[in-house]
């Protein structure tokens, strides 16, 4: 059964965010995801992991995603959110992604780390800008 | 440290339409009913805490306060069935407080699933939760 599941309170508000922050934090947020996965024992095909993508105003990872998930898996991966100019967003492309995101955070963890780490994140970006 | 689990199961059965749905049939500390227990038996709800803060600790409240993400599922025979438990749940604690719960605060609407191996419906839901020492 297909599901589009969309939290609002997975949310991580930033101010002042340059685009480029905002997607260097989706794709950091992408890793951290990435990682709860593989450390919470979610990986069967790896097609969660693999279609589990960064997306942001500069960027999107979903064509490496799609090529990764496409390739250890016959799925197919939910079709990419669509974003406002100022929003990124980490996307878990597997249809059943929710259920396993149920039994045991992957996304909303990430995005509580991601909190914690976005001081350092778009610091890192704003030296590379000359901010 | 709070019991966070009990404190909600304990909140949650004080309210008397939730209670009346549910009878006791609320699981804490769980993603899905324990094995045993049908939802097509009766509706009945599970939940347990994903994540949040681990609370104000200030000098003089250690330990007082725990501010959790709280994930819900209302199961039911039929959708309407389990549609009915989330709406009781959401009269039972959105804004809701009293002793051990200093506020609690739905976080977007409900939504419809079933479960992909047993077909049970349920409605999702997440709500924060601010739960102090009694």
């Amino acid at each position: 059964m297909p599901v589009d599941w969309y939290e609002r309170e997975v949310l991580l508000k930033i101010e002042g965010a340059t685009d480029e922050a905002l997607t260097a934090l989706a794709f950091h947020g992408e890793e951290l995801a990435k990682v709860n996965i593989q450390a919470n024992g979610q990986i069967d095909t790896g097609f969660m992991l693999n279609s589990t993508y960064g997306l942001g105003p500069t960027g999107s990872h979903r064509a490496e995603a799609e090529a990764e998930a496409t390739a250890v898996a016959e799925r197919q991966m939910a079709g990419p959110p669509s974003l406002e100019e100022d929003q990124a967003a980490i996307h878990a492309a597997a249809e059943y992604a929710i259920y396993q995101e149920l039994a045991n955070s992957f996304l909303y963890r990430a995005v509580e780390q991601l909190q914690e780490e976005a001081g350092g994140i778009i610091e890192d970006v704003a030296r590379r800008k000359g901010l | 440290m709070i019991d966070v689990h009990a404190t909600i199961r304990t909140f949650l059965l004080a309210d008397g339409t939730l209670a009346a749905l549910v009878n006791t049939r609320v699981f804490a500390g769980r993603d899905v009913p324990p094995p045993g227990t049908n939802p097509g038996d009766g509706p009945c709800l599970t939940f347990k805490v994903r994540g949040g803060a681990g609370g104000y600790r200030g000098r003089d409240y250690e330990d007082a306060l725990v501010l959790p993400s709280v994930q819900f599922k209302a199961y039911g025979r039929s959708e309407l069935e389990a549609y009915g438990v989330y709406r009781a749940l959401v009269d039972a604690l959105h804004n809701g407080h009293g002793a051990s719960i200093l506020h609690a605060e739905e976080a977007g609407v409900g939504q419809p699933l079933e479960e992909p191996d047993t077909e049970w419906r349920f409605v999702l839901s997440f709500f924060d939760v601010m739960v102090r020492s009694a």
